[in-house]
């Protein structure tokens, strides 16, 4: 899939991203926002992507790997 | 058959028609704002004056083609009191025969929030400052939300985002453009603010490391409130009705069951409700936060946020 550049962020803030989630997350980052979701649909769609499995929310601090 | 992301915009399109207040929060709201791709589920901040509405809308539902179900295990019922206690509900929907299961997790009272910092953002994505907040969990995996949602707002000229930054650099330039009292209003939120002028980088990220084993503590301690509380009353309701959970019957039965095993078998409505109970978690979370990093007394005091911010 194409990336187009589109970034309404510093170079700065997608050098954190790259760094911190990944060269691909951050170039998916710098999409527009219409083909930054258009390219998850085509993730959800043809990639069995995994979720969360936590039975406790993260916000309620849970995690998979806890009793 | 629909995607996660058709289903979210689908459920919250039925929630602004029955007039429920909502805000999208956690991972969906991240995805929104172009900072995280896998999640499916969507999570929600919802008026807890607004849940007898929710229910009679999700048994609406249930009734004309989705199906809507509480998931295994963690969830208090779905009542103004529970929510308002802190309590969540983990609902799986189809909204199509074929369609996968979509996760839906609500709020009432969403950790680490005050009321004030969501109930402008109806109808849409939490505020970054406050998602950033709500982020501050003790899994590593968010904290780059955390950071990355802080940067996002400074660059959109909102200095809330100072409240979350963990740029040594930045942290700095940032803090320098605010206006002196502008400043000192949130150096009283977040004390590492006023400790910026450091001669060494890695002194910095040494207070970066304890403000962020303070959050991870306390709020472990939170947790384990409810994962106690929880546990204690399944565990008296398996002894009292054996049988599985959540029962294969429609999702108002499953509410009516819930409501009732909760009242008979003592599921605490407010857990965290009085505030010497907040005040013990909040001391057990910085002698936890103590203990893993070794922190100085000066570095737990120049790091450690007020109870009211951390533990609201």
């Amino acid at each position: 899939m194409s990336h187009e550049q589109h970034s309404p962020y510093s170079e700065i803030y997608y050098e954190i991203l790259a760094r911190d989630l990944g060269e691909e997350k951050a170039a998916w980052a710098r999409l527009p926002y219409e083909e930054r979701m258009r390219e998850l649909e085509w993730y959800h769609a043809n990639f069995n992507t995994p979720d969360d499995l936590s039975l406790w929310p993260a916000e309620l601090d849970g995690g998979a790997d806890r009793p | 058959m629909s995607s996660p992301l058709q289903f979210y915009r689908a459920f919250k399109g039925r929630m602004t028609d029955h007039g429920i207040r909502h805000v999208l929060t956690s991972g969906m709201a991240c995805v929104e704002y172009g900072i995280q791709q896998n999640t499916k589920d969507t999570d929600w901040i919802v008026e807890i004056a607004d849940y007898p509405a929710l229910a009679s809308m999700l048994a609406g539902l249930d009734e004309s083609g989705w199906k809507v179900r509480h998931r295994q295990l963690f969830g208090a019922p779905m009542l103004e009191s529970y929510m308002s206690g802190g309590w969540t509900c983990h609902l799986g929907i189809h909204d199509a025969p074929d369609s996968p299961e979509h996760h839906v997790d609500l709020f009432g009272i969403p950790p680490r929030l005050a009321k004030e910092a969501w109930e402008g953002d109806y109808g849409h994505s939490l505020n970054r400052p406050a998602l950033a907040q709500m982020k501050k969990t003790d899994r590593a995996k968010d904290w780059p939300f955390v950071n990355g949602l802080a940067l996002q707002a400074l660059e959109q000229n909102d200095p809330e985002g100072l409240l979350h930054l963990r740029e040594p650099a930045l942290l700095q330039q940032f803090a320098q453009a605010q206006p002196a009292g502008k400043l000192a209003e949130m150096t009283k939120i977040r004390p590492l603010l006023a400790h910026l002028a450091v001669s060494e980088e890695i002194e910095l990220e040494r207070l970066l490391s304890v403000e962020e084993a303070i959050w991870q503590a306390v709020n472990r301690e939170r947790y384990g409130v409810y994962q106690r509380d929880w546990k204690d009353f399944y565990r008296r309701w398996k002894d009292g009705e054996p049988g599985a959970w959540p029962a294969e019957e429609s999702f108002s039965a499953q509410l009516a069951r819930l409501t009732a095993a909760a009242e008979i078998y003592g599921l605490p409505i407010s857990p965290l409700g009085q505030a010497q109970d907040r005040q013990r978690v909040f001391e057990r979370g910085i002698r936890r936060a103590f203990a893993l990093t070794r922190a100085t007394d000066e570095e737990i005091a120049a790091t450690l946020p007020p109870q009211s911010v951390i533990l609201p």
